[in-house]
């Protein structure tokens, strides 16, 4: 099953954490921030270029990413983000409460299973 | 305020790079790379609205905070305007008053408690027994202009009355060895100051007059000196 993650619908927060996450390993163009987030999920989460641009300038403008235009060795020019200090703060934040979030979550969905399976039986 | 043209056209050359490398990567996989560019630049759709926003709202900000500035300089200008007249206004007000005081004013400053008053200094003359007699008198300015008052209505502003008039019973303590009935010419010969203890203008000779009731001929009007 493959899920694009849409900005409405996702946790707020969600796209802006996942691009800060990878930026922290080393600095990527939009091309390869949308390959890795496909990549990292397994090939279950992808990102529309439609959402994933106007997140880096959203990002750019909050100061938690700096860019850099650089060409490579075929000429061709590219943008390349980086994450700041002020994004590894942010990151440290919003993936703590990602954690504590995701596993209520957890614990609520699995406590509902066990009650049905207790019923099911 | 971000530089919003210069971040389209970035926006413009990325997404063109990210199609580039997205028909790379399609051509490599043997997928039909204008398929996937096709479909990529559907999902970009978005962006550009994104951005076409942003630049809309941009161009508006630009257009109102040229507006505001139009009308902080237009209002500069009328405001400089305003003070430019104001301030003209104001200088010859102050010309004006300055002029009067220097015209006013003496090289001397009264002493501490005593008050300053515009003064004439009169010469007196008559002919006595031994020959013409020349006395001079201090006294206000504007008590000699009351004193003339009824004969120098013709004596322009910067003009003084000459006059001429008799010694009576009444003012000859004034005059004090001036036989009654001696015509006494009285000519302006010089404006000075008179300190005087009291705010009170002093009067003393023309009361003199005053009381006299006698008549006064003006005989012509001189100069102000």
């Amino acid at each position: 099953m493959r899920m694009t993650i849409d900005p409405m619908g996702a946790p707020p927060g969600t796209l802006d954490m996942m691009i800060l996450s990878l930026l922290v390993e080393e600095p990527l163009h939009g091309y390869l921030l949308a390959r890795r987030i496909e990549e990292r999920s397994g090939g279950v989460l992808g990102i529309e270029e439609g959402s994933l641009y106007p997140a880096l300038q959203r990002l750019r403008k909050r100061k938690v990413v700096s860019d850099e235009w650089l060409t490579q060795e075929s000429g061709r020019k590219i943008r390349v983000y980086s994450i700041t200090r002020a994004g590894r703060k942010e990151l440290v934040q919003t993936a703590g409460q990602w954690r504590t979030v995701n596993a209520a979550v957890e614990k609520i969905i699995q406590s509902i299973k066990g009650e049905r399976s207790v019923r099911l039986t | 305020m971000s530089d919003l043209p210069s971040e389209s056209e970035e926006l413009r050359l990325e997404m063109e790079t990210h199609l580039s490398m997205l028909e790379e990567d399609a051509r490599k996989s043997g997928a039909s790379s204008s398929d996937a560019t096709r479909d990529a630049e559907k999902r970009f759709g978005s962006a550009a609205d994104h951005f076409r926003e942003s630049l809309a709202e941009w161009t508006h900000k630009q257009r109102s905070l040229r507006n505001t500035l139009i009308a902080i300089a237009l209002g500069a200008v009328v405001i400089s305007a305003v003070g430019i007249v104001v301030n003209v206004r104001l200088l010859n007000d102050l010309r004006t008053t300055v002029s009067g005081w220097v015209e006013r004013s003496s090289n001397s400053v009264p002493e501490l408690g005593k008050f300053r008053y515009e003064g004439i200094m009169v010469e007196v003359t008559w002919v006595s027994a031994v020959g013409v007699v020349r006395s001079d008198m201090p006294m206000m300015v504007a008590d000699w202009r009351v004193l003339t008052a009824p004969v120098s209505s013709q004596c322009r502003e910067r003009e003084f009355a000459m006059i001429e008039f008799e010694v009576t019973d009444a003012i000859e303590p004034y005059f004090l060895g001036v036989p009654v009935g001696t015509k006494l010419t009285c000519t302006p010969k010089a404006l000075i100051a008179i300190d005087w203890h009291s705010a009170q203008p002093p009067t003393s000779f023309s009361d003199w007059l005053r009381q006299a009731g006698g008549a006064i001929r003006l005989i012509r009007c001189v100069e102000c000196p």
